[in-house]
């Protein structure tokens, strides 16, 4: 699957497909964030597009402004991004579910009102403008050098994710998400740790700020409100939660679809409004529940075929 | 000293007196039973002794240490593990993770050890899935290690809890209500389970209905009543206590 996520750019073909093959990958990579934070952690952040413009508006600062290379430049956006984000984020040390959704709605609106209104860090309404494109020893790369770049730094944020996800640091997340009050009595610091995923999350989505600015040439806040938000969600929700190779494939999935569905105008927008209804009717997620539900075929059939006896242990289902 | 030690404890939820001036100690490798009625105060006093709630008056020592009104993390951390009446599973997790989560009860997760792996990082993992895979043996669900405890029959839901709580190795195991729900074919498991951790050293507080149980496993029972100790000593002494009696009456039924 990871590679033939890989190999898209030369099934769609050209300069076109390698532009898409980034933009497919920033996906993968804002959407393994939101893994982190709402996957792992359990936290319904409404917050994550906003913070993927701090990545975003720090590539563009530095590298215009300050002249900084690229590379230099996006350990600085994810840093810039996981700090914001453990702010953004306070709040989970006290509330969960719903209400931390609205307060991290409100914090994104303030950072897009930030986006606006401080002309000399983000440009304002006119955005940022004029970032080089990538270059490596002052040669600048195409869009196949771009779309690599952006590969070999996605499949370092997919390590990085699944690791976390297979870590003692991993399991705490998910029994901090499953049941708080079970986790701290098991001498889980749950508050703490949930600050901790936010801001790793967060620190994801700087990442693929950083790409976005490189890859545009350009950055405004239109990029990074609350739409941009609800395309992560639903990603999230059809590969189902904590679902790392899912993610994967929704967040490849997705780019796709949104790009043959922008040739015909907005319906874009209705085209993600249906998906939600439906992701939301089937509340699993699409892909994970598929998952599952042939990992429990394969199961039960493998237990058929080994012995005959039912009930592994004896006792009644 | 004491596995686990309320001093004089009381504690008042609104205008109603819980736990009136308890003093009870657990000493290392001993079963204390603990009985009364519904609304006796049993709950509560499993809540305080775990950190769940704090004391309005008195004080909690975990192994000598005083740890009133401190963090219930610290009460797990100091070696104080618990099971749950109500059953609390991490539900989207397979039986083997939520043991796995007892059995790195004392270590501090970070995100350089998820990412840098050193050996260390996979020798402490393994020993973590052997403790994890001992529990699981030891209750009979070896089998189940991979399921999501979602999937789970009630009886099976409270060995894994049991299950988890042994593989924290605690200092202090709290058992509300262990056997409801299990398989009578699964009970020697269950009792050769708690006895082992008590012959290992560990000192438990045994809050059960069922009267055979606690006459098995308790090496001294204490009764409680209206939130106070009113009975303390062998099953015998403390079911004949009149305030006990009553729900006391059926020793041998389920």
């Amino acid at each position: 699957m990871l590679v033939g996520a890989a190999l898209l750019p030369l099934w769609v073909g050209g300069r076109y497909g390698f532009g898409l093959g980034t933009t497919a990958v920033i996906a993968v990579v804002t959407a393994l964030g939101y893994q982190v934070t709402y996957g792992f952690s359990g936290q319904l952040s409404v917050a994550h597009g906003p913070l993927v413009g701090v990545g975003a508006y720090t590539v563009a600062q530095l590298t215009t402004t300050h002249h900084w290379s690229f590379w230099a430049a996006l350990p600085v956006a994810a840093a810039l991004a996981a700090a914001v984000g453990a702010v953004v984020g306070l709040p989970g040390l006290r509330v969960r579910g719903d209400v931390l959704a609205l307060v991290t709605l409100g914090a994104g609106e303030i950072l897009q009102s930030l986006y606006l209104n401080t002309q000399g860090l983000t440009g304002g309404y006119q955005g940022v403008a004029g970032i080089p494109p990538l270059s490596v020893r002052g040669t600048y790369l195409g869009a196949p050098g771009l779309y690599a770049a952006a590969l070999l730094i996605g499949l370092i944020v997919l390590a990085a994710v699944a690791g976390l996800g297979s870590s003692p640091l991993g399991r705490a997340w998910r029994a901090g998400r499953d049941d708080d009050l079970a986790a701290r009595a098991f001498g889980i610091r749950t508050g703490l740790l949930r600050l901790l995923a936010f801001a790793v999350g967060a620190g994801m989505a700087g990442v693929a700020g950083g790409l976005y600015a490189v890859q545009n040439g350009f950055v405004s806040s239109v990029s990074f409100g609350l739409n941009q938000t609800v395309v992560v969600i639903l990603v999230v929700l059809i590969a189902g939660q904590g679902r790392v190779g899912a993610t994967v494939a929704a967040a490849v999935a997705a780019s796709v679809a949104f790009d043959r569905l922008t040739r015909y105008g907005s319906i874009s927008e209705g085209a993600t409004g249906a998906a939600i209804l439906v992701v939301v009717a089937l509340r699993l997620g699409l892909i994970g529940a598929a998952w599952s539900r042939v990992g429990a075929t394969a199961r039960s059939t493998g237990r058929a075929l080994t012995r005959g006896r039912r009930a592994p242990d004896g006792g009644t289902p | 000293m004491t596995a686990v030690r309320l001093e004089e404890v009381t504690r008042d939820f609104g205008g109603v007196r819980a736990v009136d001036a308890v003093t009870l100690g657990v000493e290392p490798g001993e079963i204390v039973g603990l009985v009364g009625a519904n609304g006796s105060g049993k709950t509560t006093v499993v809540n305080l002794v775990t950190g769940s709630v704090a004391p309005s008056s008195g004080r909690v020592l975990v192994g000598d240490v005083d740890l009133t009104g401190a963090h219930s993390v610290r009460y797990a951390r100091a070696g104080v593990v618990r099971t749950f009446q109500s059953l609390r599973l991490f539900e989207a997790m397979s039986v083997l993770d939520n043991v796995l989560i007892g059995a790195q009860r004392q270590r501090r997760p970070t995100l350089a050890e998820a990412w840098a792996r050193p050996p260390r990082f996979r020798r402490r993992e393994r020993s973590l899935r052997a403790a994890a895979t001992g529990a699981l043996d030891q209750l009979g669900l070896a089998a189940l290690a991979g399921r999501p405890v979602a999937e789970l029959s009630q009886g099976q839901r409270r060995r894994v809890e049991l299950a988890r709580a042994l593989a924290a190795q605690p200092s202090c195991l709290v058992l509300d209500e262990p056997a409801a729900g299990v398989d009578p074919a699964q009970m020697d498991r269950l009792i050769a389970a708690v006895t082992g951790a008590r012959d290992a050293g560990c000192g438990v507080l045994l809050v059960e209905h069922d009267v055979a149980l606690v006459v098995g496993l308790a090496d001294r029972v204490i009764g409680m009543a209206g939130g106070a100790i009113v009975s303390e000593g062998t099953f015998a002494a403390v079911s004949a206590h009149p305030d006990l009696a009553p729900h006391l009456s059926r020793p041998g039924s389920p």
